[in-house]
């Protein structure tokens, strides 16, 4: 029997929901799968129906409403699915706990040089939240799909193996053990820490050996080392290594021991260490102080 | 009392809310609310400008690509960093595929199934499922001219949802002669795909011309805005042209000086702020971006199908065009002038050069602005940077911005039509899938609106329909429609 499916999007960007569609020409195998029951995204049914067997939940929890959809579809759905970093960690929106909410919302209202006429607004829209949250920070959530967004691989057999009443697994190890650029690396070379503009990053050599800030080691493969290939570092978005609770913290002390250096040293010659080593898992890390304007 | 409710509005990108407040049977106000934000101008506060290609693509997954290279572009203007030729020409490839992975997104699995499987059709049915069972053959063309726009995204940067190869002085990475074989066979089937869905979108406009020339139209148009390349139809890179609702041309300014031109009216029932044309003001200077405005601004297409197409649309609406639905037109003849344009480009000779990044680059205290068409219409993102290269002030015009105003306005519009004018019955339709009406519910008409603007709500939405009290009227469930 075919399972209900329910995918939804609370403050996100639909960029999971586009990882989804990019299975391409095997969504003609997914889809007659399973009961699409609910997405707003794709389709016309307004209200979240009973009996979901299982819900994606994509985006960070921002506001009033997004609350609201997390416990309604918790009371409706057998199994949460929290679907890419915003979801499972907060992801990028959650970089805005830094501030406050009231800073925040000045500067798009009032502040902003384009801004002619000035409100903050306050009718019909849901309540902004005083911070960003995971979806696990507002429900019980049975898995989590991360990346930004989670690759279509993952999504495929995470979905068959729900489908099929198994646990999804998620990679085992990370970003550089399926990383084609980390054979023979001699880490004893790195010197310094350069910023990704500087000169022009080699495609056939470890992106940590020449000196840029790549955050593989720290964080879970999945993604098939897409960007070091690309020739740019990792920035952590498949989350935390496996058996790793804080990918920030981890990710310092194992690029410093690299690099041998302390974390102290290292964190000397990284400008913004929040940005680099916590860009979508803030909310749920160990760091949560606000920044205040200092550098 | 004769009133119905949808919630929430679907087959949108993002949440939005519209409140049609009624008097008797009189549509006494329509508000169109965005009822998300999440603040990415203080998230990007304090982040090396290097970054931010990469953070402020999480803006939109549907168009990172637009937003990662504008973020490029002001980044180079804010540092004074030039990018190499090649690079330019991949960032200009790039776009193309972003912009043919959206415009198929919005073109087939978001509107066409109120065209094909009918406006009134079951709620149930009218989707890209739908599609699936009933099309099957269309649907594999939709699933195929969205796979090609996202191949072009991940083979040249690097991924096909929130790329990371577009840096400051250029890209992480060149195109390999495999490379480009792979994407021009891609191409070609795309250009052949493209052919096809404007097909596709004529017979749905003719088929339901009435419909096409009178919903949301109250007979006056909006201004409209869009890039231009010495007058052609431009995406990546040119200068701002703005067109009256006459169609004769008011401004065309370098994206930087954009302050002067556009200002935003902060409204109070919506996280998305109305951007106007200055010198009108607001609310007379209401704007429409996105397809149908980059049609009406162009004199010209870049390539010859889509010059034909063109001079088509043109010769059937007339220019400019204010009919809101053939925005979806607009959007397929835009998809065959993106495939010939990336035909274009990766025949070039020079694309598969090395010459893709300049090396030597320091971070200068400045400011900068970075300005292109996104699917969705101008988009800028204005830059400060300190002398260590980070930010210190950020300002986004996002292209649904720039036209939630006109929207709101063709929805008021709508709706008067729908509750006030018995507008259905009086439609003169003869090969349209109006009927027959198993959904009562012809709010749906009102949707099909907002999809032809194809808005980028990063968030859902609902229409929610009131009393003049402000109290909640009775509303619909869907399956009471059926």
């Amino acid at each position: 029997m075919s399972k209900k499916f329910a995918l939804a999007q609370l403050s996100g960007c639909a960029g999971c929901h586009m990882s989804f569609l990019d299975l391409y020409e095997k969504l003609l195998d997914v889809l007659p799968e399973i009961e699409f029951t609910y997405c707003p995204t794709l389709l016309d049914t307004k209200e979240i129906p009973d009996n979901i067997d299982i819900a994606f939940l994509e985006g960070t929890v921002r506001n009033g409403h997004d609350e609201q959809v997390c416990k309604e579809l918790r009371l409706k759905s057998k199994i949460i699915v929290a679907f890419g970093d915003c979801a499972c960690f907060g992801g990028v929106p959650g970089l805005a706990n830094l501030r406050g909410k009231e800073e925040i919302l000045k500067r798009k209202y009032v502040k902003a040089e384009s801004v002619k006429h000035s409100t903050i607004p306050s009718e019909i829209v849901p309540q902004f939240l005083e911070e960003a949250k995971a979806v696990h920070q507002v429900i019980i959530v049975d898995y989590m799909f991360p990346g930004c967004p989670p690759m279509p691989d993952l999504i495929t057999k995470g979905l068959t193996a729900l489908l099929k009443e198994n646990v999804p697994k998620l990679a085992d190890k990370a970003v550089c053990d399926e990383c084609p650029l980390n054979l023979d690396k001699d880490l004893k070379k790195v010197k310094l820490i350069k910023r990704t503009y500087y000169g022009k990053i080699k495609r056939d050599k470890c992106l940590l050996e020449q000196g840029y800030l790549c955050l593989g080691p720290a964080t879970r493969a999945g993604c098939g080392a897409l960007c070091p290939q690309a020739g740019a570092p990792c920035t952590g978005c498949l989350g935390p290594a496996p058996n790793v609770i804080d990918q920030g913290s981890k990710a310092l002390t194992e690029i410093a021991a690299l690099v041998k250096c302390t974390p102290e040293e290292l964190l000397k010659v990284i400008l913004d260490p929040i940005g680099t080593f916590y860009r979508y898992t803030l909310p749920s890390g160990i760091v949560k102080k606000k920044e205040g304007g200092k550098k | 009392m004769p009133v119905v409710s949808i919630s929430p509005l679907s087959r949108v990108e993002g949440h939005g809310t519209v409140t049609i407040t009624l008097s008797e049977k009189k549509v006494e106000s329509l508000k169109l609310s965005v009822t998300a934000v999440r603040g990415f101008e203080k998230i990007l506060e304090g982040r090396p400008l290097e970054d931010a290609p990469q953070i402020s693509e999480r803006i939109c997954g549907v168009c990172p690509i637009t937003h990662h290279l504008a973020s490029t572009k002001a980044v180079e203007a804010a540092w004074k960093i030039e990018a190499p030729a090649v690079a330019k020409k991949l960032r200009d490839l790039l776009g193309l595929g972003g912009m043919l992975g959206s415009h198929a997104l919005s073109f087939y699995f978001l509107a066409a199934p109120d065209y094909l499987i009918g406006p009134l059709s079951s709620p149930l049915e009218r989707n890209i499922v739908g599609m699936i069972k009933k099309y099957p053959e269309i649907a594999k063309k939709a699933i195929a001219l969205r796979r090609i726009g996202q191949e072009i995204c991940k083979v040249v940067g690097g991924r096909s949802v929130h790329p990371c190869a577009c840096l400051p002085g250029g890209m992480s990475k060149g195109l390999s002669d495999e490379e480009r074989d792979y994407l021009l066979r891609q191409v070609d089937e795309g250009l052949r795909v493209a052919e096809y869905t404007c097909a596709l979108a004529w017979r749905a406009m003719l088929d339901y011309k009435d419909l096409v020339e009178k919903l949301g139209f109250d007979g006056t148009g909006t201004y409209y805005a869009g890039l231009v390349n010495n007058g052609f139809h431009e995406l990546y890179d040119g200068k701002e042209r703005v067109m009256d609702p006459n169609g004769k041309i008011v401004s065309e300014f370098d994206p930087s000086n954009y302050l002067e031109y556009f200002g935003e009216y902060v409204v109070p029932h919506s996280y998305t702020t109305h951007v106007y044309y200055i010198p009108a003001g607001y609310p007379e200077g209401l704007l429409r971006v996105n397809t149908l405005a980059r049609l009406n601004i162009a004199d010209k297409m870049p390539t010859p199908k889509a010059q034909d197409l063109l001079e088509r649309f043109r010769k059937e609406f007339g220019r400019p065009c204010h009919y809101p639905l053939t925005y979806n037109l607009a959007r397929a003849i835009e998809m065959m002038c993106i495939t010939e344009r990336a035909k274009a480009i990766l025949e070039d000779p020079e694309i598969t050069s090395d010459d893709y990044k300049v090396e030597d680059i320091s971070p200068i205290e400045g400011e900068g602005v970075g300005c292109v068409e996104a699917p969705r219409g101008t988009l800028i993102h204005h830059y400060w940077s300190n002398n260590e290269g980070i930010l210190t002030k950020v300002n986004l015009i996002v292209a649904t911005n720039i036209h939630t105003a006109s929207m709101e306005k063709t929805l008021l519009t709508a709706a008067k039509q729908i509750f006030e004018e018995n507008f259905l019955d009086r439609l003169k339709l003869s090969k349209s899938k109006i009927n027959p009406r198993v959904d009562k519910n012809s709010l749906n008409l009102l949707e099909m609106l907002v999809r032809a603007h194809d808005p980028c709500f990063s968030c859902s939405a609902h229409i929610i329909v009131l009393d003049e009290n402000g109290k909640e009227l009775m509303k619909f469930e869907d399956k009471d429609a059926l």
